[in-house]
């Protein structure tokens, strides 16, 4: 069973993404926005993060530090509208395994999340 | 000279020849009577006196013969002697009586007088002698030089009194007359003199009269001719020159009027003129054929940090270090016309104290009326302001399209995840409705995405990363993904690149170009077509150029097709966005090269583009 945090801002984001991820051997969660998500996840230990780098509060690229230094088990894929080469550059340094780039199709979804997962 | 004003010219000619007419008469008429004068004189003389010394010579001639016979006398010759003394002694009477009626001097009657007493006396003398009877000659010669000897001696006495009264007389006519020759000839040399004087002083008012006013009407004349308006004949007179002068001064004053009115109309065209240079937002700047600035208005001297009389005579190089600018005015001067620029050719990046100034520029040359060209006009205007709001328009763009991006994402997300479930639960009406979804979500994900890419270029946000790349690496990667849908259509694909050619671009933007232009050939290109790919290095540039012989683009159609949004009609539903060559325009540029569509309705099309070269 892989346990996942979906977080980001946008409702429908994080119930597509979910519907698209549902299957018998995983556990989707999700967070409305850092704050949320933090909290979680001192409650209980998740195999991957799917993040927005654009949210309220905190900013998704301090998250992704911070989970970083907390949870280094814990694999992080970003999934943003603000996709450039510079912010995926970037976000790759602070650790993360991959860029999606939204709009991304269910397919895409399921390809990183199955390769991240397997690694 | 106050009446010959009211005269014509002709009357005044008229005049002044009638003058000198009369001149000559009055000389005529003095000569005239001088010479009658003259005449009358010698008659006196001739006829008078002349007549008086003739009777006295006769007189005198008469009664010697007289006397002489008388001495000769004696009795044998008696009857001769008596015929021929009374001859002699009538001839003598006959003369008295002449002489007693042409008494003219003074003194001369009493002579004549005393005369006729003497010679009466002498005839009764004689008589007194012929009735005596002598004896002997001796004898009557001692009583006639006695008795008759004195009275001869009077009467001879008289003549001779006579004779001189008149030759004195004679003596003083000739004397008159030479005195009045004299006189005459004075007074002709004088009145001729004087006439000649008259006739010269004559002749000349007559001429100065007639010229003055000409000599100051060809002065005023060439005064105006030279533009001097204000020249006027100074000649008031009723004569033809008169009137002439007066319509010239009248002329002359319409003229003067005509130019005022003209040069007021042309100062205040000037000054609105240079009130308009002066105080328009556009630079101006007037250049002489050896690019020296001859000419600029506030604003145009302004944009460069100065200010206009600081410009005037310098160097257009000296104020506006822009190479390129400086090759467009040369082209300008050399070829005679304005040089016509691709988009954005012709701005100028300007900074002036730190701020960034957009100046787009336009060359003029400039022409005299002969044709001969005389300079180059430059009109800066300010498109700062223009780029501010393009710049603010892509980067609302650039926001919009980031915030279209995540409804976007759900709603494609949604789609898919419905479809995938759809084939057992939806009818094929329904399934139809849910493919035209995927199918525009497709779309749209396509326009948001080259919108995004199209304004984050335009906005500047995009960054370039140049390097020296080869062409051959650009194409053979691109051409890659294309083999199959060429396969498809069976279509050729023909590479021709010249050798080890390298140009100066960002790898992945050029490859992007290159895709949208092989997809957009093979896309109008029907089945069995053919595309070639050419590569070939013109000057400081690599031209790379696709080319098909597909459906081509309408001739009305291709300055547009670079535009943003634009799809030629009839290939609409084609998939395109219509911002595919846009955004190929907008890379070129930014590499600093230019595109370019060469194509034939039916025939095919050939794009192609410069790069710098590596």
């Amino acid at each position: 069973m892989h346990k996942i945090l979906v977080v980001d801002d946008e409702k429908n984001i994080r119930l597509t993404v979910k519907r698209c991820l549902e299957s018998p051997d995983m556990a989707i969660d999700d967070a409305i926005n850092g704050e949320e998500a933090l909290a979680k996840l001192t409650e209980q230990s998740y195999h991957l993060m799917l993040l927005d780098l654009k949210l309220p509060g905190i900013d998704g690229m301090d998250i992704l530090k911070t989970v970083r230094n907390l949870y280094p088990d814990m694999r992080v894929v970003i999934i943003s509208a603000h996709g450039s080469i510079q912010t995926a550059v970037e976000a790759m340094k602070e650790g993360a395994m991959d860029f999606l780039e939204k709009p991304f199709a269910p397919s895409d979804i399921r390809q990183v999340v199955q390769k991240v997962l397997t690694s | 000279m106050k009446p010959l004003i009211r005269l014509n010219l002709r009357e005044k000619i008229l005049l002044g020849f009638g003058m000198v007419m009369i001149i000559l008469l009055i000389i005529f008429a003095v000569s005239l009577t001088s010479l009658l004068k003259l005449g009358k004189a010698s008659d006196a003389i001739l006829k008078q006196n002349y007549m008086s010394i003739e009777a006295t010579n006769q007189m005198l001639d008469a009664i010697e013969q007289h006397y002489r016979m008388l001495s000769d006398f004696s009795p044998h010759n008696k009857p001769e002697n008596q015929k021929a003394m009374m001859d002699e002694q009538l001839r003598f009477e006959h003369w008295l009586i002449i002489e007693k009626g042409n008494i003219t001097e003074k003194g001369e009657a009493e002579s004549a007088l005393k005369l006729e007493q003497s010679y009466r006396q002498y005839l009764i003398n004689i008589q007194a002698l012929t009735e005596r009877n002598f004896t002997t000659i001796v004898e009557k010669n001692t009583h006639l030089i006695n008795l008759v000897r004195p009275q001869l001696n009077n009467v001879r006495y008289y003549c001779k009194q006579i004779m001189q009264v008149n030759q004195a007389t004679m003596f003083k006519s000739s004397n008159r007359a030479k005195l009045i020759a004299h006189k005459a000839t004075f007074t002709l040399i004088l009145i001729g003199i004087l006439g000649i004087m008259l006739a010269i002083i004559f002749s000349l008012s007559l001429s100065s009269i007639i010229v003055r006013p000409l000599k100051n009407m060809l002065d005023a004349l060439s005064k105006v001719a030279n533009g001097d308006y204000t020249a006027r004949i100074e000649y008031h007179s009723n004569d033809e020159l008169g009137i002439v002068s007066s319509e010239f001064n009248h002329m002359a004053q319409k003229l003067s009027e005509y130019h005022e009115m003209n040069i007021r109309t042309i100062l205040k065209e000037k000054q609105i003129n240079e009130a308009i240079l002066q105080n328009m937002d556009d630079g101006l700047f007037l250049l002489d054929t050896d690019y020296h600035i001859t000419n600029v208005n506030l604003s145009g001297a302004r944009f460069f940090g100065s200010d206009p009389a600081t410009c005037k005579g310098k160097h257009i190089l000296e104020l506006i270090r822009q190479e390129m600018l400086f090759e467009f005015i040369k082209d300008t001067a050399l070829q005679g016309k304005s040089p016509v620029f691709t988009e954005g050719q012709n701005i100028l990046v300007n900074e002036i104290n730190s701020n960034k100034q957009y100046l787009q520029f336009n060359l003029t040359p400039v022409f005299q009326q002969s044709g001969v060209l005389i300079g180059v006009m430059i009109l800066f205007t300010d498109i700062t302001h223009l780029k501010k709001l393009d710049k603010l328009k892509s980067e609302f763009l650039m926001i919009a399209s980031h915030e279209l991006k995540t409804p976007l994402t759900s709603m494609s997300m949604s789609i898919a995840l419905l479809k995938e479930t759809a084939e057992s639960k939806l009818d094929d009406a329904e399934k139809e409705l849910l493919q035209i979804a995927v199918e525009d979500t497709q779309r749209l994900k396509a326009l948001i995405s080259d919108l995004l890419d199209i304004s984050k270029i335009e906005a500047g946000k995009i960054d370039f990363s140049f390097e020296n790349i080869s062409v051959e690496s650009i194409i053979s990667k691109t051409l890659h993904s294309f083999i199959t849908m060429a396969q498809d259509k069976n279509i050729t694909i023909e590479s021709k690149l010249e050798p080890e050619l390298q140009v100066r671009g960002d790898f992945s933007k050029l490859a992007w170009i290159m895709t949208n232009l092989l997809s957009n050939a093979i896309k109008f290109t029907p089945q069995d077509g053919q595309i070639v790919i050419k590569a070939i290095q013109t000057g400081a540039y690599i031209q790379i150029s696709v080319a098909d012989n597909g459906i081509g683009i309408p001739y009305e159609f291709q300055n547009k097709i670079f535009d943003k949004f634009f799809q030629v009609a009839s290939y609409l539903n084609t998939g395109g966005t219509g911002l595919g060559l846009s955004i190929c325009k907008e890379i070129v540029r930014a590499h600093g090269g230019t595109i370019w569509v060469e194509s034939e309705p039916g025939k095919g099309s050939t794009f192609s583009f410069t790069l710098p070269i590596g």
